[in-house]
């Protein structure tokens, strides 16, 4: 035997022994499930042949109600509404036909369409119900009541439906629902989504969707042979997904919202020493209450065909020319260089000749001689084209994506675009051409190849106002639990760039970009606020598609900054006239001041336009 | 008849039934992996695939049985490290699927390290038990063999897989008792790890702690875990006597269970086959773990039968969970069976442990080869 022991020592149990206590453990194993196949398909069988035969088990699922959705005070921006839908069991429309044509007399729809629903899916999934219509009205749910006995495997189901109260506030935060798609459901099968599940296909909807969805419940019952219900097995309680607390004050943006109106644009408010997105506007915006039992093909395709793209988060991915307000990043670039001081003047004479071209200012008459000071605070434009044929064009490009342009923020949603900062290796790339000194002048002053969202110059506005500091920007404020009403999570900032600044360089720009708006030559003067120390800059973006864009960025208080906004009206014109009391507003509003009553911006005198001969900029949206 | 004589000295010693008994249910595996699946859309060239990776897995086998085990056992010490090594990894960038990390994609092939720790685990005790007689009466030696055990069952469970865990465990147990660990000892530390169950129960993920909570209460969740398991009951009882007819199963022909090509394959056997295919069934998985406790008895040395006692214990255990599951008698723990489940990588470490185990008979009886009439 193989297994002996040395001779001398003396066991309870033989090794042999063990192995045949082993073996006999096994064969009782074996044994026990011998037994229990033999209860089951002996003794039991004409029970469970019986349950197997008339197939009547059927799954009813309980939709789970998704989690709401609230601002920052619990203001209810996202609920569901009890709605009744009719549903068929395809294997238990004993009587199809008939059952077939009281349904479309019912429901006052062709018979064609509902079979057609009804064929597509019968023959696979014969005990899965359909649903054939939603949003039941009472005379409906009476009628089809009163003919219950007619309708055999016919159901009436309530079910919990999406709905936003405040309609298109915060549209494109919010996003919209649909049922799951082909290319979602082989993404995300393993996390438990099934064919026909409702997801969040947009927004804070689609980023947050396994918090929201919940657990959807069910009821099994037995049903007798002609599909009529005979008793429920088991109840399983759908559970509700959990409250999403967003960081936005749906007050700030509801005044966002109304100071933008009917122009097409985008505003983004935040406070600049956490990162959290307070308001987020794009605008035109949708009506997310049209998605939520399914978008008709017509009214879909309207939304697609827009030239105007309401679908569009013009803030994340809406990727424009930043203009003038991408100044204070050149000359930051060129104080690092050490290629100018403060004391350094330039001669605007209102039309300047780089070779043969020549490239204005927008003040015709021109500003005279200019230190940088003076430059940014009127946005003379020729100081700037000089100064960047100074200045390295690699130091503008790594600057401008030390403060996270060209790169996206993060933001806690879907569809980010990553913006443009061009440079000589870029264009080599993909132009196939070498880099000019006239590209380096139209990037000085935020034109060319440079695109950026309003969300990055938001962030590089708050870049500023940190020193170098930018939060990742974000929208979740909280998540709360449905039952104990505790957050189970709460968002904390995350520093996205820590850019390194000199400070002294940087304290010249933050003075300079408060003179923008409290001197009485600032072009940012519209946005002043009593006895808040507010710093801004205006910009009017050259662009092929009509006027310019009009943005204005701004912080406030320059000392603590609590909030930082931007302003961009497409086409709108002059940043300073247009947007900067925009940005004024929504800064009282965030604030807690009383916020100054609306008028009609002044008519646009001065064009703040760069009258350059620049190639057509590429890839602005529409 | 020179050619004959080569093939008779070439099959000689070749454990013939043992082979009968794997492939018979390999075949049957096919068929109701057929029934299952064909009608299912996406999964209808399933079957293709499994007889695919039988091909890749009698290759493995017959590698396998031309290796000495010895080997095996001489290099356990480093699968054992290896292992751990890659559980570590798998824990911080194993690909995550319902939850758990438990892959590893090295280029186009994925590996699931807790396949590879049970097996080296299996080796290690069969190699420091099997090398060690006396010294196993010292208390020390227990707690050294019980940590082998523990760090690699710890790291498994915290991936999680309770299948991987629940194989090991009893496997482990096995060889100790075998091996001539005090039975008095085993049972302390029995005794112990029920004491610290509500410990465990905290180490659990959510829907391992539902499964849980399925099995002692099915409808409890009549939709999601409990729900597999009263429709495999029903499926399994409504074969009867003689089953449904291949083919004709209406649980299964209509979805009503989950997973039927994997874990609740035996569902299928029940409801087309009905009693008589499953006694069937058993009988050859029966018959199979009788073979193996054979050749472990007649071993060459200890660690051939402690390592072949082993392999026998970890097919028990995998068939007697899965079908006890099916049966509605054991929990929902993601076990497969062997040879019938599909699964490619469960197939070929099945065929590479059969072949293991022709080696160690075949090298019990080379002897007779040798003083042969040759």
């Amino acid at each position: 035997m193989a297994l002996r022991f040395p001779r001398g020592i003396k066991f309870a149990v033989s090794t042999e022994k063990k192995m045949n206590v082993l073996f006999g453990i096994v064969s009782l194993a074996f044994f026990g499930v011998f037994l229990k196949l033999f209860y089951l398909q002996i003794l039991n069988y004409p029970y469970y042949r019986g349950l197997s035969d008339s197939n009547s088990l059927r799954l009813i699922t309980a939709r789970a109600p998704r989690g709401i959705i609230t601002d920052r005070s619990g203001e209810i921006l996202a609920t569901n509404i009890p709605s009744y839908s009719l549903y068929v069991v395809p294997a238990d429309l004993k009587a199809y036909g008939p059952t077939m044509v009281r349904l479309s007399q019912i429901l006052d729809e062709p018979l064609s369409s509902l079979e057609m629903t009804v064929e597509s899916r019968r023959k696979r999934r014969k005990f899965e119900p359909i649903r054939l219509q939603a949003h039941l009205d009472e005379t409906l749910i009476a009628q089809i009541e009163e003919n219950r006995a007619r309708l055999p495997g016919v159901y009436i189901q309530m079910e919990p439906e999406r709905y936003y109260p405040h309609g298109e506030l915060a549209s494109h935060i919010l996003g919209y629902i649909g049922e799951i798609s082909e290319e979602d459901l082989t993404r995300l099968r393993e996390s438990g989504y099934s064919v026909g599940a409702v997801v969040g296909k947009k927004g804070i909807e689609r980023v947050y969707d396994q918090v929201l969805r919940g657990e959807d419940g069910g009821v099994q019952i037995e049903v007798d042979a002609s599909g009529v219900q005979k008793r429920t097995l088991a109840y399983k309680k759908p559970i509700q997904g959990q409250t999403l607390q967003l960081s936005i004050d749906w007050k700030v943006q509801e005044l966002a919202e109304q100071m933008l109106g009917d122009q097409i644009g985008s505003i983004v408010v935040t406070n600049p020493q956490t990162g959290e997105i307070l308001a987020m506007v794009s605008h035109p915006n949708f009506d997310p209450n049209e998605f939520v039992s399914g978008i008709s093909y017509k009214d879909w395709n309207k939304l697609l065909k827009d030239k105007n793209h309401p679908l569009e988060n013009r803030a994340i991915q809406g990727q424009y020319p930043p203009g003038s307000i991408f100044k204070p990043i050149t000359a930051l670039a060129a104080l690092e260089e050490g290629v100018i001081d403060l004391k350094k003047v330039f001669l605007c004479k209102g039309i300047f000749w780089f070779k043969t071209t020549p490239y204005r200012c927008w003040r015709t008459s021109g500003h005279g001689w200019v230190n940088l000071e003076r430059a940014i605070i009127e946005s003379c434009d020729i100081f700037f084209y000089q100064l960047s044929l100074l200045v390295k064009v690699d130091k503008i490009s790594d600057m401008a994506k030390e403060m996270g342009l060209g790169s996206k923020t993060k933001i806690d949603l879907d569809s980010e675009a990553t913006g443009l900062v061009p440079s000589p290796q870029w264009k080599e790339a993909t132009q196939h051409q070498p880099w000019f000194p006239g590209n380096t002048i139209q990037m000085s002053f935020g034109q060319g190849y440079l695109l950026t969202t309003p969300l990055q110059m938001l962030d590089v506005t708050s870049g500023w106002a940190m020193n170098g500091k930018i939060y990742k920007p974000h929208l979740l404020y909280k998540v709360v639990d449905q039952n104990t009403g505790r957050a189970v999570f709460e968002k904390q900032p995350e520093v996205l760039h820590d850019a390194e600044l000199d400070q002294k360089s940087l304290d010249f720009i933050k003075a300079t970009l408060e003179k923008v708006v409290s001197s009485n030559v600032g072009t940012g003067k519209r946005a002043r606020i009593k006895d808040i120390r507010v710093a801004g800059k205006t910009g009017s973006a050259e662009n092929p598609h009509g006027a310019d864009h009009a943005w204005f960025t701004a912080y406030a208080p320059a000392e603590d900054p609590k909030v930082a906004v931007i302003v961009m009206v497409e086409n709108g014109g002059e940043g300073g006239v247009v947007s900067a009391p925009i940005a004024k507003r929504v800064m009282e509003q965030t604030l807690g001041l009383d916020v100054t009553p609306w008028q009609t911006p002044t008519p646009v005198v001065a064009q703040e336009t760069p009258s350059v001969q620049s190639p057509p900029v590429m890839g602005v949206a529409p | 008849m020179k050619i004959k004589s080569i093939f008779q000295s070439y099959f000689r010693g070749v454990d013939w039934a043992l082979i009968t008994c794997v492939l018979s249910l390999s075949v049957i595996g096919f068929f109701v992996i057929y029934s299952a699946t064909v009608h299912g859309g996406e999964m209808a060239e399933l079957w293709r695939k499994q007889i695919f990776w039988f091909g890749i897995s009698l290759i493995t086998m017959w590698v396998f049985s031309k290796i000495d085990y010895r080997f095996w056992l001489e290099a356990s010490y480093i699968f054992y490290v290896v292992s751990i090594i890659s559980l570590l990894v798998v824990l911080f960038i194993g690909d995550q699927t319902n939850g758990a990390r438990r892959w590893i994609k090295l280029g186009f092939i994925s590996y699931q390290p807790s396949e590879l720790a049970k097996l080296s685990v299996l080796l290690v005790l069969a190699r420091y038990i099997g090398s060690q007689t006396i010294e196993l009466y010292f208390l020390r030696r227990f707690f050294l063999l019980l940590s082998l055990l523990i760090v690699p069952l710890l790291l498994i469970l915290k991936q999680p897989d309770l299948g991987s865990a629940l194989l090991l465990i009893p496997v482990s147990f096995i060889l100790m008792y075998v091996g001539g660990i005090r039975v008095r000892w085993l049972a302390w530390v029995g005794l112990t790890a029920l004491a610290s169950a509500p410990l465990i129960w905290h180490f659990l993920k959510d829907y391992q702690r539902e499964r849980l909570a399925v099995f002692i209460d099915p409808q409890d969740d009549p939709l999601g875990a409990g729900y597999n398991i009263i429709q495999s009951v029903i499926a399994i009882g409504s074969g009867g006597i003689s089953g449904k007819g291949y083919m004709q199963g209406t649980q299964t022909q209509l979805s009503f269970i989950p997973e039927h090509h994997t874990d609740f394959i035996f569902s299928v056997v029940g409801e087309e086959w009905g009693f008589v295919g499953c006694v069937f069934v058993l009988g050859f998985y029966y018959f199979m773990i009788q073979r193996i406790f054979e050749i472990s008895k007649k071993a060459r040395d200890r660690e051939g039968a402690l390592l072949a006692l082993g392999i026998a214990g970890m097919f028990t255990v995998q068939i007697i969970i899965n079908v006890g599951m099916t049966v509605g008698l054991l929990p929902v723990t993601g076990l497969t069976l062997p040879f019938i489940s599909y699964g490619g990588s469960s197939l070929m470490f099945s065929y590479a442990a059969i072949g293991i185990l022709l080696n160690i008979s075949y090298a019990n009886r080379r002897p007779v080869l040798i003083t042969g009439k040759g």
